[in-house]
């Protein structure tokens, strides 16, 4: 209850909340206190007339009015009909019950929920992992099986995958490593005694990776970079020994001529990609320090003794074709060579090669100190060339 | 029994009615059916818009239960009773968009048992009485509806409002001199 003195009654708060445009006037003021005394004493059980005896006689009839006016306000209340009460307590308690089995279906549903996503992890983590590893396993696997065989499409497909991320020099690294396992896979062949089918298959796809070789080191050349073309042209000149030294040793006449006419091909390739590089030499802007003798396909058109390139002029990139003087290449028992694919044996295996000069496009031992790979030993400065060894 | 065992015992009746527990909504429910039919009664014009209002209104309890962390009683029904605000402002948006034909006409049901101090009043009465509510602040409003149609003491009153005494006075005397202005029609005499 508020006093005469009570300054929130002479002076109310303009802060209260809604006092904008409600602020009382002194009579107001009086008025407002007249009632609240007069409501406290009533509530504490007075009569309405005893609670009024000391409200001055000007507010009186102020105040009496107020008091009507708030009986009416407190016509505003009601109490609820018995009936819609029981009713609507009933529709509630109806809402509560299904409320109560959403909650527990739906508690249910997310743990159901969980325990399928933790199981659909694990089944899912599982199949990866046998995915991931028996994928690696049958990609290893793969990689020793030649045409015919059922893993053969996976090593396949890995080969396409690898090159449709390649990009660059990895293009060319790629196809010449490509050739390798051509090669590897022409060895394997020969070795089991492959029908000649599974020869003609691998024959078709020795053809199209050193034609692709080919448009691919023109490309490069064209673009001003030579390094591929003189790795290409290493690795198919390796491929070229390697057949050779199979033709010499097939015993079957079928497969003896399939692999004679790989290696007729592979010989048109080697001329093309020695094109490359000659031409380069010849439109290079610099004149070479000492003249070059064209090239030749054998290291014969070197003069015995001569010197070799130094092992920095030569690019020796994998399937190099550059060799040790012919006494490194070893032939086993069985008259194929043990060497690496790398290692060219042509000489050892086929004796009867004749060392003749031939004109450009075909294989040579260059010696001018350019970067045009040779057949000849650039490992060891103080190798020279195998002149008359073929 | 203390406020605090109060407060606890509220508490844990709110703790069983979020977790659906039929008997505590139902004690909550009869509770507050009281105060929430009176607030609603108070700001529509017929018993069964106000049947309608406080029908959703404790749907709406119910469907908010969860969220709800009322302490106390008069937490709970200040909860109620904004539930009960945004449902009738709602109301009269619908009503705003589809105008129908006015209800006073028809009188309320006589089955409203008359207060102590309440005299027999006519419909236009109390329409009258709440048009002249409604041009009140909200909380003007409010703490005239807790003093007078809910009957509550101010400190209950500021509990529901959620000011303290002192700002409920002042809203107090604001109020009954705006009512007084709008319904009695005269200024007081200087």
């Amino acid at each position: 209850m508020t006093t005469p003195n009570d300054p929130r009654s002479a002076a109310p708060s303009e802060a209260t909340p809604g006092a904008t445009g409600d602020a009382l006037d002194p009579r107001e003021v009086q008025l407002m206190e007249a009632l609240e005394r007069v409501q406290a004493r009533v509530a504490a059980g007075t009569t309405l007339d005893a609670a009024m005896s000391d409200v001055p006689g000007d507010l009186r009839e102020d105040l009496e009015a107020t008091l009507t006016m708030l009986d009416r306000v407190q016509t505003q209340a009601a109490e609820p009909a018995p009936a819609f009460a029981a009713a609507l307590e009933a529709r509630l308690l109806t809402a509560v019950d299904e409320a109560r089995r959403d909650q527990a279906s739906a508690r249910a549903r997310t743990r159901w929920f969980r325990l399928g996503l933790m199981r659909f992890a694990a089944v899912l983590g599982a199949v990866v992992l046998a995915l991931g590893g028996g994928g690696f396993a049958a990609v290893q696997a793969a990689e020793a099986t030649i045409p015919g065989d059922a893993l053969y499409p996976v090593k396949e497909a890995g080969e396409t995958v690898r090159l449709l991320f390649a990009r660059g020099d990895g293009v060319t690294r790629l196809r010449v490593a490509q050739l390798l396992r051509r090669q590897t896979e022409l060895e394997e062949a020969v070795r089991r005694g492959a029908p000649p089918r599974i020869v003609l298959r691998l024959e078709a796809k020795v053809a199209v990776s050193t034609s692709e070789l080919v448009q691919v080191a023109r490309r490069f050349d064209a673009a001003g970079n030579q390094g591929p073309a003189e790795t290409s042209r290493v690795a198919v000149i390796g491929l070229h020994d390697r057949i050779d030294v199979l033709v010499a040793d097939e015993p079957r006449p079928e497969v003896a001529r399939l692999l004679r006419r790989m290696a007729l091909f592979l010989e048109g390739r080697e001329a093309e990609l020695e094109a490359i590089t000659v031409n380069r030499e010849r439109t290079a802007p610099t004149p070479q320090p000492t003249p070059s003798p064209p090239p030749a396909r054998s290291p014969a058109t070197a003069a015995p003794g001569s010197a070799v390139p130094s092992s920095g002029a030569v690019p020796a990139p994998t399937g190099t074709s550059t060799r040790a003087p012919g006494a490194e290449t070893t032939v086993v028992s069985d008259g194929r060579s043990s060497l690496p694919s790398a290692e060219p044996t042509r000489e050892a295996a086929d004796p009867t090669i004749t060392p003749t000069a031939t004109p450009l496009g075909t294989r040579s031992a260059s010696v001018t100190p350019t970067t045009a790979p040779t057949r000849t030993a650039t490992a060891r400065p103080e190798a020279t060339t195998t002149a008359g060894t073929r | 029994m203390s406020g605090t065992a109060d407060a606890a015992e509220f508490q844990a009746l709110i703790g069983r009615a979020r977790a659906y527990d039929r008997d505590a909504f139902g004690e909550l429910y009869r509770r507050s059916l009281g105060p929430v039919y009176r607030y609603c009664r108070s700001r529509v014009d017929s018993v069964a818009e106000a049947e309608e209002l406080t029908q959703d209104v404790f749907m709406a309890a119910l469907s908010g239960i969860e969220n709800v962390r009322a302490e106390r009683e008069s937490a709970w029904l200040a909860w109620l009773f904004q539930v009960a605000r945004h449902k009738h402002a709602d109301a009269l948006r619908r009503r705003y968009r589809r105008p129908q034909a006015a209800l006073e006409a028809a009188g309320d049901p006589i089955d409203e048992a008359p207060l102590p101090l309440a005299t027999v009043v006519s419909a236009d009465e109390r329409a009258e009485v709440r048009r002249a509510m409604e041009q009140l602040t909200d909380e003007q409003r409010e703490v005239i509806v807790c003093k007078y149609v809910l009957g509550y003491d101010n400190e209950r009153t500021a509990a529901v409002v959620g000011k303290n005494a002192n700002a409920v006075n002042q809203l107090h005397h604001r109020a009954v001199a705006r009512l007084r202005r709008l319904l009695v029609g005269a200024e007081v005499a200087p």
